[in-house]
């Protein structure tokens, strides 16, 4: 009797604990939300560091609490804000004239100095930014950035000048006139003084120039809350704050927004878009996205070395037909490699090669002598939900060219990185894009330069006329001059095809009925300024 | 008793240890390129890649990596995921979710369960039998995350109950949850409890009570209960381990931040140190959960000894 006493004394407190421990544990945030509060859906940021943000999620949230040196319009041409001017005669040194009513949210005034030693941070090697290439076209990034695993000599960049306090002199190592439209980029922004002393700890509360700060911490894969900051300089949002709610699965945030809990999804997944349009009727909405869908040959392949079989394949894919009945005209069919949406570009540089034929193609591929066994993959990522249309190109190709098609799935993109820098036989690869400023050179030369040679170009394109064409563009004296040559460099891709367009997307998104004024650009920021909570 | 649970916590560190080298090892040995993973599309520079492998060791050898591991597993020192948040965070906010979760699916388990098994094995083979046979074996034939996803979807178009729990937190939030996370060990407790039951009613004992004129309620709540329960306590312990690192995919679609999803995220980035805390944390509670069980017989059969 004694001794099962003690067995139950012993069992049954430890079970209380493990209760209790669970019942006292955190609470949430949220509930619902307050008199002209938005509540937006986005998955867990990585970061909240500028210079460490690379991903989408991060840079909406980043959008609200901070102002960039430069905005785009609607018609992505560069417009001035934070900044005053951003003018250069050389396209080399380059002279930004900040404004002088820019402040942070803690009172100290956005200077000089918040931007070059921002920036330095981020690009100083050590500090593992993830947007530390970003800077790589600045003068003296090689010296923080020693590739031989050496310590750098220096931790700040000797192209970055403050003339005064509200004046920078940025010195690049090579031309680039295209420097001023990637100011807008996330990289590219303030950090008050406070942000060193702690980068982890301020990660979790950044404070910035932005129309909104920053409401409590960061509550990870729960919540973020901003507020409008009344003491902001610039135009004021028409809302009183913003409810980041994070979702580890886009079906419940669909879902959320379908009942009315959650104001705005910024993505709704493929499968549900049929769905999306009678559940939400004049709620879902579509705008042109600048993400590009593509697939590459990979250059030591001997299969697809006659330029006449990979013209073959291309004309043997039928785009519209995966974008209508895969995607439910989701996407948009792509004929060129630069989003018809980016300044200069044009939506048919691919010409003939993306149109489909299948009687050429097969004539084409006859007269080429087909591929050795007869059989071609294509290799994709399966964490990206690319398996449908991968599948269905394949089908494509068995159908109109007689040559076996294998998809072959790989669990993730870094996987299939691995195994390119391996030079394994992987067939033909899946790749994607996203533009960062409306530039068409966000396109061409971090995937075709032969700098960009073994990543982000990973079909190691090298062609110097190419390379020679970009360097006439960015020393253009203006953007006409530089975005013919950008083109001329562009049409060079359809001579080679080292990889095929595909697609471009569509943003695809839906709100509540609870909120008007809802657009998403072509880099998948929400605008912010023009939300209306009724 | 004492020496008893002595040698079993002894047991437990040997256990602890050997779960955590192989799953290290797992880890390392599958692990492709962990940068390249965090990275995603977007290549990271040479220096960034070089830096961040200074930082987590990953071009020191395996057992030198499993050391340092170790050494912060011991002065609680969890370190820092890939992202650089701090491991005993993101267990410490994700832990307690799950905790109340698994709690409440397995409260919805032991009550409903024990209670169904009773009913159906004293009405053995009358209608109320028949039917709970059928219903149990719909159940585990039933996927969990089809259950999950048919009831996310009925309370979204019906507007009956709430299907994203930390934006709309209350504790009715967890109820549906817990209620598809517990549906496929309920199938299992009732006709565990009702096999069980039906033997001991056949027992000698039992009749040699009615015979004494025992009521009837007192002999099934009593005596017939007490014996009954020991295969079903030992079932429902190892459960609520498995409940706990089970939840994966009710969490996913019930967008609940706990443990379970925090492992699939971990593991899908590759990011060794993470996986390898929480298994270890899951093994502990597994390792804890089979000892409570197992002291709890003793207490409820007198026969068992232990020395």
């Amino acid at each position: 009797m004694r001794k099962r006493m003690v067995a139950a004394a012993t069992a049954l407190p430890v079970v209380a604990v493990v209760a209790l421990a669970g019942c006292g544990g955190s609470d949430s945030g949220g509930g619902g939300s307050e008199e002209g509060v938005v509540s937006i859906g986005i998955g867990e940021p990585q970061h909240l560091f500028t210079t460490d943000v690379g991903e989408t999620e991060g840079h909406q949230v980043l959008s609200a609490l901070y102002t960039p040196l430069v905005t785009y319009g609607e018609d992505l041409s560069i417009e001035m804000a934070a900044a005053e001017s951003v003018e250069s005669d050389d396209n080399k040194v380059w002279t930004i004239k900040i404004r002088d009513d820019q402040k942070f949210q803690n009172g100290d005034a956005v200077t000089a100095d918040s931007y070059i030693n921002a920036w330095n941070y981020g690009a100083f090697g050590p500090n593992a930014q993830q947007l530390n290439s970003y800077f790589a076209r600045i003068q003296g990034y090689d010296e923080l950035n020693p590739t031989d695993d050496s310590e750098p000599s220096t931790d700040k960049l000797s192209g970055l000048e403050k003339v005064d306090e509200h004046t920078i002199q940025v010195t690049l190592s090579e031309p680039y006139i295209d420097f001023d439209k990637s100011l807008g980029y996330t990289n590219y922004l303030p950090l008050p003084d406070v942000a060193f002393d702690d980068p982890a700890a301020f990660e979790s509360s950044p404070i910035g120039n932005g129309p909104f700060k920053m409401k409590g911490d960061w509550q990870h894969d729960q919540l973020i809350q901003v507020e409008t900051w009344n003491d902001y300089p610039g135009d004021k949002p028409q809302i009183n704050g913003i409810d980041f709610k994070i979702y580890q699965d886009p079906v419940a945030q669909y879902n959320d927004v379908l009942a009315n809990n959650l104001d705005i999804t910024k993505s709704i997944p493929t499968e549900q878009i049929a769905n999306a349009k009678s559940d939400l009727g004049d709620r879902f909405q579509q705008s042109p996205s600048g993400s590009f869908q593509g697939i590459g040959f990979p250059d030591y392949d001997e299969k697809f070395s006659d330029v006449r079989v990979r013209q073959a394949i291309s004309m043997a894919i039928d785009r519209s037909e995966i974008t209508e009945t895969i995607f439910d005209n989701s996407q948009d069919p792509a004929m060129s490699w630069v989003s018809p949406q980016i300044p200069g570009a044009t939506a048919d540089t691919c010409g003939q090669w993306c149109q489909f034929d299948p009687e050429a193609a097969k004539d084409l591929w006859d007269e080429a002598g087909g591929v050795a066994d007869n059989s071609i993959q294509i290799t994709y990522n399966t964490d990206g939900g690319h398996q449908e249309w991968v599948e269905a190109t394949c089908n494509q190709l068995k159908t109109n060219l007689e040559v076996d098609c294998i998809a072959n799935p790989m669990p993730k993109f870094a996987d299939m990185l691995t195994d390119l820098g391996n030079k394994a036989e992987l067939g033909m690869f899946r790749l994607g894009w996203i533009p960062d400023y409306p530039s068409m050179d966000s396109y061409l030369q971090a995937q075709f330069s032969c700098d960009a040679i073994p990543a982000p170009n990973y079909t190691n394109y090298c062609d110097e006329e190419f390379d020679d064409l970009l360097g006439e563009a960015y020393q253009a004296d203006d953007q006409e001059e530089a975005q013919a040559k950008y083109l001329e460099a562009e049409k060079l891709l359809a001579k080679s095809l080292p990889m095929l367009p595909l697609r471009f997307g569509k943003n695809n998104f839906g709100h509540s009925e609870n909120v008007s004024g809802v657009s998403i650009d072509v880099f998948y920021e929400l605008d912010l300024l023009s939300l209306k909570k009724d | 008793m004492f020496r008893y649970i002595v040698r079993r916590i002894l047991q437990m560190v040997l256990a602890f240890f050997g779960t955590t080298l192989l799953v290290y090892w797992l880890m390392f040995a599958a692990s492709g390129d962990p940068i390249a993973a965090l990275a995603g599309e977007r290549p990271l520079s040479e220096s960034t890649r070089l830096a961040l492998i200074r930082e987590f060791h990953l071009d020191e050898p395996f057992l030198t990596q499993y050391a340092y591991y170790m050494k912060g597993l011991f002065t609680l020192d969890l370190g820092v995921n890939t992202s650089g948040r701090l491991i005993g965070d993101l267990v410490a906010s994700a832990w307690p979710w799950t905790l109340r979760l698994a709690l409440l699916a397995f409260l919805f388990v032991v009550v409903a369960g024990i209670t169904l098994g009773m009913i159906a094995g004293t009405h053995r083979g009358g209608a109320f039998d028949n039917v709970t046979l059928l219903m149990t074996l719909v159940v585990i034939s039933i996927p969990v995350f089809v259950i999950g996803q048919v009831l996310a979807l009925i309370g979204v178009r019906f507007d009956l109950f709430p299907t994203n729990v930390v934006g709309n937190y209350s504790v009715t939030a967890l109820i549906v949850p817990a209620l598809v996370l517990g549906s496929l060990s309920l199938a299992t407790a009732v006709r565990l409890t009702r096999t069980s039951v039906t033997e001991n009613l056949r027992a000698d004992y039992v009749r040699t009570a009615r015979a004494k004129g025992v009521k009837r309620g007192r002999v099934v709540g009593v005596h017939v209960l007490r014996n009954s329960l020991i295969p079903v306590i030992t079932f429902l312990g190892v459960e609520l381990g498995s409940l706990m690192g089970g939840a994966i995919v009710t969490e996913k679609i019930f967008n609940i931040p706990g443990i379970g999803f925090q492992l699939y995220k971990a593991i899908s980035i590759e990011d060794g140190p993470t996986v390898v805390t929480i298994v270890s944390l899951l093994v502990i509670v597994y390792l804890v959960m089979n000892l409570i069980v197992d002291i709890l017989y003793g207490v409820l059969d007198p026969r068992i000894r232990y020395e």
